[in-house]
């Protein structure tokens, strides 16, 4: 499954409580990978998911589903898909299994695979004995695993979790993230929206990052951390590094040295001089910038561009 | 503390947006109906004093008022005679001045006469609606002392037979004879009776049964009256069942796995078959008892129930269910709680409930203007097509013209209702303004 989001925009309001989500943005993404979409709380990630799921109809711009613009508009599509909004709940009074079952047969999957398929997602997120139980008897992190589970039990293509970790504690954050691992090993395309970026590290292999409905990061993870990356080497305490031309300065830490290259010089010339010096070390890692911080400075920036004229801060934010 | 409590929560309740809705939508609504049953009281009114200029014919096969002498004596055949009844005399016991202020201050009264030889004439001049009533004096009337009163269509709820006034005129005159038998003096001190006749679907006049006209009413009535308290039992169910799923914010997830034209299309349909259960088990329960009150009935009075009726007033009912659930579910999904889709319900409800609270309108003359009118208004139709039916004969055209605008009605209103459902379920906090819902709705899709 391939999806395609063609200059597509979204308002709300008009007039001087106008308020534009989502502006003018373009991605695409298909099966087999994780796709992180990334920005702070207002930014416009859950109308452009909605906009991909046809839950809402953009104002200009199109979704292609397969390269079809009407594609995301079929109830097949809406059959293959998994969704756990980000502001969602369940039927307080109703049980379980009866929630999950009702869920699976909106997807139209057969009600005795579902039942068998139910139990199975049950024992996996250890609530097998919560099956007859009514949703309000639940605790909040129980509740949570529900509903990915309802949300991946009809065996999706398409998996969209908004936040899926929140609420959760470290050792549901792990089960929950080996499930969305195992999706992409199956080949399911899989939309990660959240805040927590260490999960993004973990499991991203592309991103998109929006900011006040504009398109600010679109790439490979990895292709976008090192964009950022400040050529810094980490090395250990003991490695001999004194005296080196490639070297600006090194900033001692409890994990070892931090080496800040010279302008001009490269990861490779250091190592290459250190292998003419016959320098000893044990360890030598390309520092590469958190997506945390990649996160906080393209935010922050725009915040702060925010305040000087729009031509300005537009072009900076692009920048 | 009290004042800031006080203060607080009326500030919070005055600053609701349902509140002000309703505190200044109200008004606009009373006055709107106030406004709508002046007309219809108007209308009425009107066809009401059209029918009072008219004459009333009259065949006096007795002879008691056409007989020389007789106070209509130089009426003619097929001529309007006017009848200008004598002051009543006053009693000598009356002091002079207020028998001279009760002299010049009361008319004698004027009645238009048409007279007529045969009941054919007659006939022939309700059908061209020349007249309205016409009242047969028949030959053996000073022993039966019973008219009979022909009218083009007999109403359940109307003025009656209207022939006291010549009760009276006959007793007046009786009593001007000479020489009168017992049973003369005895006619001309009572009332008569009158047995009502109207032009029936063979084109002859047939006797008017009241009793079976009241049970043919009373299906129909029923069916409304259930229809109405059906309605209003489920529809809070409906509301209620989309304020939970937007509390619990499970509606994002149903509305990303089917459209939301199926979503409202399966609660609507829900909402009927639930409406349908729920009239078959009170019918079942309370029907026993007047069954068997009709099945008595049966025996005295020639009635059957007519299965053609029941069976449209039913197809009435149950498309009225679908199309004010739909309406309801689009208003409902503006509301952000259950409280708020409620209020913006009663406009729908009230709808349902007007042609009930006009139903004298309806039973009265079904065929009249405004009956006809709001059978053709979707809002009105269900329950005024149900009254309808019961007061007499529509046209076919009239039944399927008025439930192919039901059927119409019933597609555009869920899909405007889905539009809404699509823009007011994903709203929390607060409803969607009217440009928000405008926008909606133009929006091509």
């Amino acid at each position: 499954m391939e999806i395609e989001l063609r200059n597509v925009s979204k308002t709300y309001g008009r007039g001087a409580n106008l308020k534009v989500a989502v502006d003018n943005v373009s991605w695409k993404s298909g099966g087999g990978e994780i796709f992180g979409l990334l920005g702070p709380n207002g930014a416009g990630k859950t109308t452009m998911i909605r906009m991909m799921l046809d839950i809402i109809r953009p104002d200009s711009g199109e979704v292609f589903l397969n390269g079809d613009p009407n594609g995301n508009r079929t109830l097949e599509f809406k059959r293959r898909i998994g969704y756990l909004p980000e502001e969602r709940g369940l039927y307080q009074k109703r049980k379980v299994m009866e929630v999950l079952l009702y869920f699976a047969a909106l997807k139209g999957f057969d009600r005795a695979k579902a039942k068998a398929k139910a139990m199975e997602m049950l024992e996996r997120f250890e609530l097998a004995d919560c099956a007859n139980k009514k949703i309000h008897d639940l605790s909040k992190g129980m509740g949570q695993k529900i509903q990915i589970a309802s949300c991946v039990l009809h065996d999706p293509d398409l998996v969209v979790l908004d936040e899926p970790f929140s609420g959760l504690d470290p050792v549901n954050t792990r089960l929950i993230r080996d499930t969305i691992l195992e999706l992409r090993e199956k080949g399911k395309l899989v939309f990660l929206s959240t805040h927590m970026m260490s999960e993004v590290e973990a499991l991203c292999d592309r991103i998109f990052m929006i900011n006040n409905g504009k398109q600010v990061l679109y790439g490979s993870l990895d292709e976008i951390r090192r964009s950022y990356t400040t050529y810094e080497v980490l090395m250990d305490h003991d490695a001999q590094t004194n005296g080196l031309s490639s070297i600006e300065s090194i900033n001692r830490t409890a994990q070892g040295q931090c080496i800040h290259l010279k302008d001009g010089h490269s990861v490779h010339d250091l190592m290459a001089e250190l292998a003419k010096e016959k320098r000893s070390f044990t360890r030598f890692e390309e520092a590469r910038m958190p997506v945390e911080d990649i996160f906080v400075q393209i935010v922050g920036r725009s915040e702060l561009l925010a305040g000087q004229p729009a031509g300005q801060s537009q072009q900076e934010a692009n920048a | 503390m009290i004042r800031t409590i006080a203060w607080h929560e009326f500030w919070f309740t005055v600053k609701k947006k349902s509140y002000y809705l309703v505190t200044l939508g109200m008004p606009l609504l009373v006055a709107a109906y106030i406004g709508f049953l002046s007309i219809i009281v108007l209308v009425s009114a009107s066809s009401e004093i059209s029918k009072m200029g008219k004459p009333t014919g009259l065949i006096d096969r007795a002879g008691v008022l056409t007989a020389d002498g007789g106070p209509l004596a130089d009426a003619k055949i097929g001529e309007v005679f006017v009848y200008e009844s004598e002051p009543q005399k006053i009693p000598d016991q009356v002091p002079d001045e207020l028998a001279k202020m009760v002299e010049e201050n009361i008319q004698p009264s004027k009645r238009n006469i048409l007279l007529f030889s045969s009941v054919e004439e007659l006939k022939e001049k309700l059908e061209d609606e020349t007249i309205v009533t016409a009242v047969e004096i028949p030959g053996d009337y000073i022993e039966e002392g019973k008219f009979k009163v022909y009218k083009k269509r007999s109403e359940l709820m109307g003025s009656g037979s209207g022939t006291g006034w010549l009760s009276r005129m006959i007793g007046k005159e009786i009593l001007g004879r000479t020489g009168l038998t017992d049973q003369e003096k005895e006619r001309s001190r009572r009332s008569a009776g009158s047995t009502e006749f109207e032009i029936g679907k063979s084109g002859d006049f047939e006797e008017v049964n009241m009793l079976a006209k009241f049970l043919s009413l009373g299906i129909p009535l029923a069916v409304a009256g259930l229809l109405i308290m059906a309605l209003m039992m489920n529809a809070s169910l409906l509301l209620a069942s989309i304020a939970e799923e937007k509390e619990n914010k499970v509606m994002e997830v149903i509305v990303s796995s089917v459209s939301a034209e199926q979503l409202l299309f399966g609660k609507v349909l829900a909402i009927v078959l639930a409406g349908l259960l729920q009239i078959a088990i009170w019918m079942t329960m309370i029907s026993i008892v007047p069954w068997s009150v009709m099945m008595v009935m049966k025996e005295f009075v020639d009635y059957d129930i007519d299965v053609t009726q029941l069976a449209i007033s039913g197809v009435f009912m149950v498309l009225g269910f679908m199309f004010y659930g739909s309406l309801l579910a689009g208003m409902g999904s503006l509301g952000s709680t259950y409280k708020d889709c409620q209020q913006l319900s009663a406009a729908v409800i009230l709808c349902a409930c007007l042609p009930m609270m006009i139903f004298t309108v309806f039973i009265q003359d079904p065929n009249a203007l405004l009956p006809r009118i709001l059978s053709f208004i979707p809002l009105f139709s269900p329950v005024g097509m149900a009254l309808r039916l019961g007061a007499g004969e529509i046209a076919t055209w009239e039944i399927g013209l008025s439930f192919v605008i039901l059927l119409i009605s019933i597609l555009v209103a869920i899909k405007i209702s889905a539009r809404l459902f699509r823009a007011g379920t994903l709203m929390r906090g607060k409803p969607p303004g009217i440009r928000e819902i405008w926008k909606v709705l133009t929006q091509p899709q």
